[in-house]
């Protein structure tokens, strides 16, 4: 019986071909297909939604089935409150940029929205994996696409930038690989019955009791696999160059979900697998979380590329993920899950929108695009609401996520009050692009966005101004019980 | 909860009305400008009617349950005062701005953000708990970046400071745009600051609401004393503070407020009188009982309560340097401002410094209450006076008087009332906290206060003096040649302005009738039991209360005499050659200059280094070794290639190669085959793992 998840995982891999095949000769054909099975996995989405016992921590919608059980393989997929939220802006940022891509990708539309859907069930297929080889070979497969997208519809450096993404993350992912493969063969021998396993939830059981030398050796190695994704400042140079070459929608997807692969790894594998670990490593990993928030607000300050601002801005978010994880409080992980979802949604909206600017004034630099509020004044007046949901005004979402993180941080250590630098500057260089972009007269006739693309746009906004308002659907209900489940597993381990 | 709906719907129709703007826009623009009015003066209206009707109390809901916080509007004599304060006179300012803003371009906009501005002000004012209260905190500050920076388009007759005007070489000359920005970041600082503080309260108290925050004083293991144990409760006190400091331009954050004179006069009015800088004052006197009681279980009241006073005497006395040599009129009322709010401060924080807490505390809502009134009417008057003379600057005006007899009158009661003049509201509530440093042994705050009192004396008079008395300056005598003579602006404007400034000498000579009756309202916040703040009875005698009473009296009119004799019988002409007194006044002490060359050109230097050096100069660099390394073989690799064919399959053993060539191809269009057998690749594996699921 294959149940919703598996359907949502490879119904967008099965269309894949004939998306292709169909497309060729037609690229309407391919463009409705892309966007009409993202649009469908979406609502699938939602009927996993519904199904979703709420307030329950478990792993839900579980299915598993043997596969080649003699190496501790099997086919395992669930959600639970930490990947169900990542499960949504999975679908819902699929479909945006899918959307999205309608009008921005000019050429080889079969190609680009069969690569597509492959993505997509490589992202889908991340987020749910509950075996860590099934985990690591849609971690893999999400990153192949990547390459073709920066590669094929990149701009004028796509070839630098592609290659220095595959070799950057394929580094990080051989790493992380080593990690699992090891911890496989130390809780593979006789200490542990019922065989070696790649399974999450035996591996949970089993490592409480595997020496701290060794889970320390498995929690670096995976860290830098994740770091590297999400990324972690100095492993982050490859990021700014992706994404000022990637196509404004697949920015989308690399900001969007793409990182939100590290931080997910972060949680799910660093944090939750290796408590003891933690209680050593979290000091180091904290700071460096502390240390990416500053420095990337730092370098987006100066940055002239709207595009290579917004990309830094991921670098300055999601550092707070990392804080937040490793405080490994209540407070701190859920809002660092919290900020996942916020952050894909706010900084997807923010790149498509950079990629609309671009193709309609010719430039993405700061300094030449004055006077935009004369010439496009809706698409201003979003690019101040997706601004105002990166500063985290209160009333977004990403307030709410931001200061939980700094809540946690701040519970755990009140020298963490320094991470209030990182949220000033965020304000700071936020302002002073949109007052170099949107203010002072501007040159030219008015040459505003289609109303389909506005849409697309606005449809970022909802969630994040509903959750922003009033997030228990979201927190209380979804990401609380599953991270206090998780968190008093922690602290019962003496973790903290 | 019927009643309770009320209160909810003070703050809430206002929001609504903001949202409703743009739709109402689509109709007409006649009624896009009546709803708006509309929309405020039903909260005004609702705010009266809830402060007569709902009785006292926490009316919550659920917000966050998991977390258990709870949303909810506090309704208590204080939140009351304060609301009707708010509403009433934002309703004044909305008409005025009905005339006022008449043909101004992006007008859905600035009502849009007005009914904002006033609704989060009012949830700011309502709200039962610290978290909500930040949401109208941070919406506050951000409609005040919209509104201040309204002219975007940033036209030379919407700027502030003299043109060319330097300060160690950094421009005192601001466009709406960068006042805007400069508001934001400014007050930024300081709400992160109240942040901070909010969640280390937080952390130990599990709860944002106000009750429960002084409830839980009473016991044992409070957060105060966790706070206090870690060393930290007076600096979770002292960065609270941080917020009030910079949301009502108090010195070291003062600098944001002159320069946000760049919005429209009433966003200047709404800013200055209801909204705004007078949230710091409200929020203080929200939580300086709770800081009290906490501080007081571990004898630490005398150090926040006297950082707060000497905080607001030093800023009163800063700012009124600053008025006293200012070329705009809008800037002397600015500084003005950050002046009032200084006495503001210093009556709140005297509060904790004296015996009878409650005294102080009045006080300093007292005078917010008057000055809100004569500093909403002056500034609409000063709107009216900027646009009939077409300029910003003082010594372009002169002689306004005869043209505008009820204009000129309605900023001398206002201005009378700002000196502390006799039977004037600003007389009572000033003379209040002037009393009150003395009495409470505060000498050297009594005489910064006091000296303050001479200068705001000084200020108000050389004010009225260049503007409305001698002859008109040359620049309005060419205005007169060209067919534009000054005349009183039409009822909507008038009726507004010369309503709050008889409403200031109304307030002021029955202020003897009220003060007893409203101070034991306003106390009445205070009297459940889980409040215990002192209130000894003033002991001193009714000659010492008479003899302070003439000394602050005397010291006004002598300050306002010598500006009498300097500007109403000269017609000013002004000087860039100053002496070095008024120059170090008219540079702003050199702050301004100093925080930009610090946080601005020294934040951007330190990020450029950053970039240049780190970011390209060092991880860029490392990081590309390898990636280059790879790079330049397979570049290497590719050149064979295309040179010998033949020998290119025994060359493509690398990775680095691989890929180069891959890509090549890629490029010149050779992409199915490759993204063809990556998908069957990939299909077929994925087609085995369904087929084992579909198996099972």
């Amino acid at each position: 019986m294959i149940g919703l998840l598996s359907i949502a995982i490879f119904l967008p891999a099965v269309l894949a071909a004939p998306t292709y095949l169909l497309g060729r000769k037609n690229a309407k054909v391919a463009k409705v297909m892309g966007v009409g099975t993202t649009a469908v996995v979406f609502a699938i989405s939602i009927l996993i939604l519904v199904v979703f016992q709420y307030g329950q921590p478990g792993f839900q919608l579980s299915e598993s089935a043997p596969w080649a059980a003699s190496f501790g393989l099997n086919y395992k997929v669930g959600v639970d409150g930490i990947s169900l939220p990542l499960l949504m802006i999975a679908t819902f940022l699929s479909l945006l940029s899918a959307a999205g891509s309608w009008d921005q990708i000019t050429f080889k539309h079969a190609e680009y929205y069969a690569l597509f859907l492959i993505f997509e069930t490589g992202i889908i297929g991340v987020f749910t994996s509950l075996n860590l080889i099934l985990f690591y070979l849609f971690w893999e497969i999400v990153l192949i696409p990547m390459f073709f997208f920066i590669g094929i519809w990149g701009g004028p450096r796509r070839r630098y930038a592609s290659i220095k993404f595959l070799i950057f993350t394929y580094s990080g992912s051989a790493v992380m690989l080593f990690g699992f493969l090891a911890l496989y063969a130390w809780t593979g021998t006789s200490a542990y019955p019922g065989g070696p396993s790649f399974d999450y939830d035996v591996l949970a059981a089993r490592i409480p009791s595997l020496a701290l030398p060794l889970q320390l050796v498995v929690a670096i190695t995976t860290f830098v696999g994740f770091a590297v994704k999400l990324p972690i400042f100095p492993l982050h140079t490859w990021l700014p160059d992706a994404h000022v070459e990637a196509p404004a929608p697949v920015s989308v997807l690399l900001a969007g979900l793409l990182l939100k692969m590290g931080g997910y790894g972060l949680i799910r594998y660093n944090l939750l697998l290796f408590p003891k670990a933690v209680t050593v490593l979290w000091p180091y990993l904290t700071t460096i979380g502390l240390i990416t928030m500053i420095y990337g607000a730092s370098v987006a300050l100066v940055a002239k590329d709207i595009k290579r601002m917004i990309a830094l801005t991921s670098v300055n978010h999601m550092g707070y993920v990392l804080l937040g994880a490793f405080t490994a409080t209540v407070a701190g992980v859920s809002g660092a899950v919290f900020q996942m979802f916020s952050h894909g949604l706010a900084v997807g909206m923010l790149f498509l929108m950079s990629g609309y600017i671009h193709e309609h004034t010719g430039t993405r630099n700061i300094d030449e695009l004055k006077g935009l509020r004369g010439k496009m004044p809706q698409t201003v007046t979003l690019l101040f609401l997706a601004s105002m949901a990166a500063m985290a005004v209160p009333g977004f979402a990403n307030f709410i996520s931001e200061y939980l993180v700094i809540q946690g941080a701040l519970s755990v250590s009140y020298l963490f009050a320094i991470a209030i630098v990182a949220p000033a500057l965020t304000v700071g260089y936020f302002l002073w692009m949109l007052r170099r972009v949107a203010m002072t007269p501007g040159a030219g006739p008015k040459n505003e966005l289609h109303l389909h693309s506005i849409l697309v746009l606005v449809a970022f906004l909802v969630p994040l101004l509903i959750f922003g308002v009033y997030p228990p659907p979201i927190l209380g209900s979804v990401i609380t019980p599953t991270v206090e489940k998780w968190v008093g597993i922690i602290a019962a381990l003496g973790a903290r | 909860m019927a009643t309770s709906l009320l209160a909810w719907l003070i703050w809430v129709t206002p929001l609504i009305g903001a949202l409703l703007t743009p739709l109402f826009a689509k109709i007409h623009s006649r009624i896009r400008d009546v709803a708006a009015v509309g929309f405020t003066l039903v909260a005004a209206v609702l705010s009266t009617i809830t402060a007569l009707t709902v009785s006292a109390g926490d009316y919550t809901v659920a917000w966050i349950p998991s977390l258990s916080i709870t949303a909810g509007v506090l309704v208590d004599p204080l939140s009351l005062f304060m609301a009707n304060i708010v509403a009433w006179i934002s309703l004044l300012i909305m008409i005025y701005s009905v005339g006022y803003m008449k043909g101004e371009f992006g007008m859905t906009r600035y009502w849009f953000f007005m009914n904002l501005f006033i609704g989060n002000m009012l949830l700011l004012v309502l709200a039962d708990n610290l978290l909500m209260m930040f949401f109208g905190w941070e919406g506050v500050g951000l409609c005040s970046y919209a509104l201040i920076g309204h002219f975007y388009r940033d036209e030379p007759q919407y700027w502030v400071g003299t043109p060319g005007d330097k300060a160690l070489g950094v421009s005192e000359e601001y466009s709406p745009t960068k006042s805007g920005m400069k508001a934001f970041i400014m007050t930024r600082i300081g709400d992160i600051a109240l942040l901070i503080a909010i969640f280390l309260i937080y952390a130990f108290a599990r709860t944002f609401n106000y009750n429960q925050l002084v409830t839980q004083l009473g016991g044992s293991g409070s957060w105060a004393a966790n706070l206090a144990r870690l060393g930290l409760l007076l600096p979770t006190a002292l960065l609270f503070f941080g917020g009030p400091i910079g949301k009502s331009a108090q010195f070291p954050l003062q600098e944001w407020l002159p320069d946000a004179m760049t919005g429209p006069a009433s966003v200047s009015a709404l800013i200055h009188a209801a909204t705004m800088v007078k949230a710091g004052v409200f929020l203080t006197g929200r939580m300086g009982p709770v800081f009290f009681i906490a501080l007081s279980q571990f004898n630490q009241v005398p150090q926040f309560f006297g950082f707060i006073a000497w905080i607001g005497a030093l800023t009163a006395l800063l700012a009124a340097t600053q008025a006293a040599v200012a070329r705009e009129i809008k800037k002397v009322l600015a500084y003005s401002t950050v002046s009032q709010i200084g006495y503001m401060m210093l009556a709140l924080g005297l509060a904790g410094l004296s015996a009878n807490f409650l005294a102080g505390y009045t006080a300093g809502l007292f005078h917010l209450l008057s000055h809100a009134v004569f500093k909403a009417s002056l500034f609409l008057a000063a709107g009216w006076v900027l646009h009939v003379t077409e300029s910003r600057f003082m010594d372009e005006m002169g002689g306004l008087a005869k043209a505008m007899r009820l204009t000129s009158a309605s900023m001398l009661l206002a201005g009378l009332s700002l000196m502390g003049i006799p039977l004037f509201s600003g007389f009572w509530t000033k003379d209040a906290i002037l009393s009150l440093s003395f009495l409470g042994g505060q000498y050297i705050l009594y005489g910064l206060a006091l000296a303050t009192a001479f200068i705001t004396g000084f200020y108000t008079v050389r004010m009225l003096g260049i503007t409305l008395a001698g002859k008109p300056s040359k620049h309005l005598e060419e205005l007169m040649e060209s067919g534009k003579h000054p005349h009183e602006a039409s009822l909507t404007m008038l009726i507004p302005y010369l309503l709050l400034a008889v409403g200031s000498l109304a307030l002021g000579l029955s202020y003897p009738i009220y003060s007893g009756p409203l101070t034991r309202y306003v106390a009445s916040t205070f009297s459940s039991t889980i409040y215990a703040l002192p209130s000894a009875t003033s002991s001193a005698s009714s000659l010492t209360d008479l003899l302070l009473l003439s000394v602050s009296t005397a010291v006004a009119i002598v300050g306002g005499a010598i500006a009498y004799f300097l500007y109403f019988r000269k017609s000013y002409e002004f000087e860039t050659a100053m002496n070095p007194i008024q120059r170090f006044f008219w540079k702003r002490w050199y702050l301004d200059a100093i925080y930009y060359k610090v946080f601005v050109s020294g934040l951007l230097a330190a990020s450029r280094g950053l970039y240049a050096y780190v970011e390209q100069g060092i991880w860029n660099r490392l990081n590309n070794v390898v990636a280059k390394d790879i790079m330049d073989y397979s570049r290497a690799s590719d050149q064979l290639d295309t040179q010998v064919v033949d020998r290119a399959a025994n060359e493509v053993a690398s990775y680095g190669s691989r890929l180069s060539n891959l890509l090549r191809r890629l490029q010149s269009g050779v992409t199915e085959q490759y993204v063809i057998a990556f998908a069957i690749g990939i299909i077929l594996l994925l087609a085995y793992m369904l087929f084992v699921v579909g198996a099972t």
